[in-house]
């Protein structure tokens, strides 16, 4: 019984993701990949790859942004490196503010 | 329709698809193995760069490798100069009999090196990151089919009778 409240809890909670568009159709190609074979933590595997991933980014970020004069295809690589492993998990926000950070990086504007 | 290199199963079995994975990503790494686990009947290898990829046609053949992915940036030659360079001849080879998927929209210009060197064989990009217009860039360039997905990917090795 426990579970199955789990599990409930667990696809609403995806549901609202999806609704919000903070996920998008490659999260649930993930799902279905994990559904297909025999590797139940597939997922949990992927997703936490990609935070791991994204919080070592989100630092070297930081300290480039932080230094008197920003090194934006640097900064750039980076994001795109990002861009890329949130479009392959399917984290739709991070993509889209990823795609305007690199337009940013482009026009050369640190402030924004 | 080109000849796939992959070895015969004994009859009425299917047959084993070799293929080269050319990323130093973990998380796409990961995710390219439970892809071809899902499609089935894989050998896979791991390169982690460019020049290992090279390494492995080398040491394994021209015609060894039924499918190739490779990440557009590497450390240690990114998968363009692996299509076009010292050993895009080799490469161009073994991609009578395979084909390439390149993960990145400058994969179009992989794509135009590739058919300039003669090489029919369709190439398929493996991409969730894409937008619209990189999607028809990449076929305009001669890609057969872009982006990538389980679905795409067994319809597009059947369709090369490589399964």
């Amino acid at each position: 019984m426990a579970a199955a409240a789990l599990r409930e809890q667990l696809n609403a909670h995806i549901a609202s993701m999806y609704a919000s568009g903070m996920v998008d159709e490659q999260f649930q190609q993930l799902q279905m990949l994990q559904d297909d074979g025999s590797s139940p933590g597939f997922v949990a595997e992927v997703v936490t790859l990609f935070c791991d991933d994204a919080d070592r980014i989100i630092t070297e970020l930081s300290k480039l942004l932080e230094q008197p004069t920003v090194d934006f295809d640097k900064v750039d690589a980076y994001v795109h490196q990002l861009k890329g492993s949130s479009a392959s998990v399917g984290a739709q926000k991070v993509k889209f503010t990823c795609m305007q950070f690199r337009q940013l990086c482009q026009d050369k504007n640190r402030d924004g | 329709m080109a000849t796939s290199s992959a070895s015969t199963e004994q009859q009425g079995r299917r047959r084993i698809v070799r293929v080269l994975l050319v990323e130093d990503e973990a998380i796409h790494q990961v995710i390219a193995r439970q892809l071809l686990k899902a499609v089935g009947g894989v050998e896979l290898d791991v390169a982690v760069n460019g020049a290992e990829a090279v390494r492995r046609v080398q040491e394994r053949g021209a015609y060894y490798y039924d499918l190739i992915l490779t990440d557009r940036q590497m450390p240690v030659m990114d998968g363009h100069e692996v299509i076009s360079d010292r050993v895009g001849p080799l490469l161009a080879r073994s991609l009578a009999d395979s084909f390439l998927a390149t993960r990145h929209r400058r994969s179009v210009q992989a794509t135009r090196q590739i058919r300039a060197l003669g090489v029919t064989t369709p190439i398929v990009g493996l991409s969730s990151d894409c937008l619209a217009a990189d999607v028809d860039a990449f076929i305009n360039a001669g890609a057969d089919d872009f982006p990538l997905n389980k679905e795409k990917l067994d319809r597009v090795l059947t369709k090369l009778g490589i399964v």
